[in-house]
C-alpha cells in the first residue's frame, strides 16, 4: 500500500506515518499544493498513492481546495472511478460542515476526526479493501521500565 | 506497545506542534488582529490538543471559537499565556538534557 500523509501538524503526521508506514511506502507533505504535485507526480510516474489522508485546514492550500484539484486532474488523465485515489480527511470532529463538503463533493470516501485513533484509521483501511484484516487491538501504553 | 523511544519522539512532536501553533497565533492577536490567521491556528490548535489527549484545554479553545463568533477577541493573549503555563511541562520537554 502507497500513502501520502497531508498535515501541517507535525503530531498528526507522526501519529499517521508510525500507523501507515507499517502497510508499505507512505510519503508525507505539509500543505495542500505539495499534496497537489506529489499526486500529480506520482501519476506520471504511473506509481499511484493508494490511500491521502488529508488534513482539512492548513496553509497555502487548504484540504478541501487540494481535493478538488487532485479529481480534476484524476479526469483530466481519464482515470476510471473505482480507480480514483482513495482519501480520508482528517479533521476535529465537530468540524461537519467541512467533512459534508467533502462527502456531498463526491470527493473523499472516509474522514478522520481527531484525535487519531489507530483503530478508526485501519478499519477504513479495511474498508476500503486496503488492508485484508484488523490486526489485533495493541495496548498502546508506555513499556515498564 | 510504544518503546520509550517512541513516547519521546510523540512529545517531542507534540511540543513542536504547540510551540508553533502557540507562535502563530500569539502573532495573530499582535498590532491588529488577523481574524483568517486567528481562526486557521484556533483550529489547528484545537487539532493538536485534541491528538495529545488534553481534553481540558480543548475546551478552552472551543470558548474561545466561541467568543470569536461575539467578536470577543481581547481574551486570546491571555489564553495563549496559560496555554504556555499550562503546557510548561511539554513546551520545555528535553530542554533540561542540555
Amino acid at each position: 500500500m502507497r500513502s501520502l500523509i497531508v498535515e501541517d501538524d507535525a503530531l498528526a503526521r507522526m501519529l499517521l506515518l508510525s500507523i501507515l508506514s507499517r502497510y508499505g511506502e507512505c510519503d508525507v507533505v505539509e500543505n495542500g499544493e505539495e499534496a497537489v504535485q506529489r499526486v500529480s507526480s506520482s501519476l506520471e510516474e504511473d506509481t499511484p498513492y493508494d490511500i491521502m489522508c488529508l488534513d482539512i485546514v492548513m496553509p497555502i492550500l487548504g484540504g478541501q481546495e487540494a481535493l478538488s484539484q487532485i479529481r480534476s486532474i484524476e479526469r483530466g488523465r481519464g482515470i476510471k472511478e473505482h480507480k480514483l485515489l482513495k482519501v480520508i480527511m482528517v479533521t476535529a470532529i465537530e468540524d461537519f460542515d467541512n467533512i459534508m463538503q467533502a462527502f456531498e463533493g463526491g470527493h473523499c470516501e472516509a474522514y478522520l476526526a481527531k484525535p487519531v485513533r489507530e483503530e478508526e484509521l485501519l478499519e477504513h483501511l479495511y474498508d476500503l479493501e486496503l488492508i485484508k484484516e484488523m490486526p489485533q487491538q495493541k495496548d498502546n501504553v508506555r513499556e515498564q521500565r | 506497545m510504544l518503546t520509550d523511544a517512541q513516547i519521546d519522539v510523540m512529545i517531542e512532536s507534540s511540543a513542536e506542534s504547540l510551540k508553533s501553533t502557540l507562535l502563530l497565533l500569539q502573532k495573530a492577536t499582535e498590532n491588529s488582529y488577523n481574524f483568517k490567521e486567528i481562526s486557521v491556528q484556533r483550529h489547528r490548535l484545537k487539532g493538536v490538543l485534541l491528538n495529545m489527549g488534553e481534553n481540558g484545554w480543548v475546551e478552552i479553545v472551543r470558548q474561545m471559537e466561541k467568543s470569536a463568533s461575539k467578536k470577543e477577541h481581547k481574551k486570546y493573549s491571555s489564553i495563549v499565556e496559560s496555554l504556555h503555563v499550562g503546557m510548561a511541562d511539554i513546551l520545555l520537554f528535553g530542554h533540561g538534557d542540555e
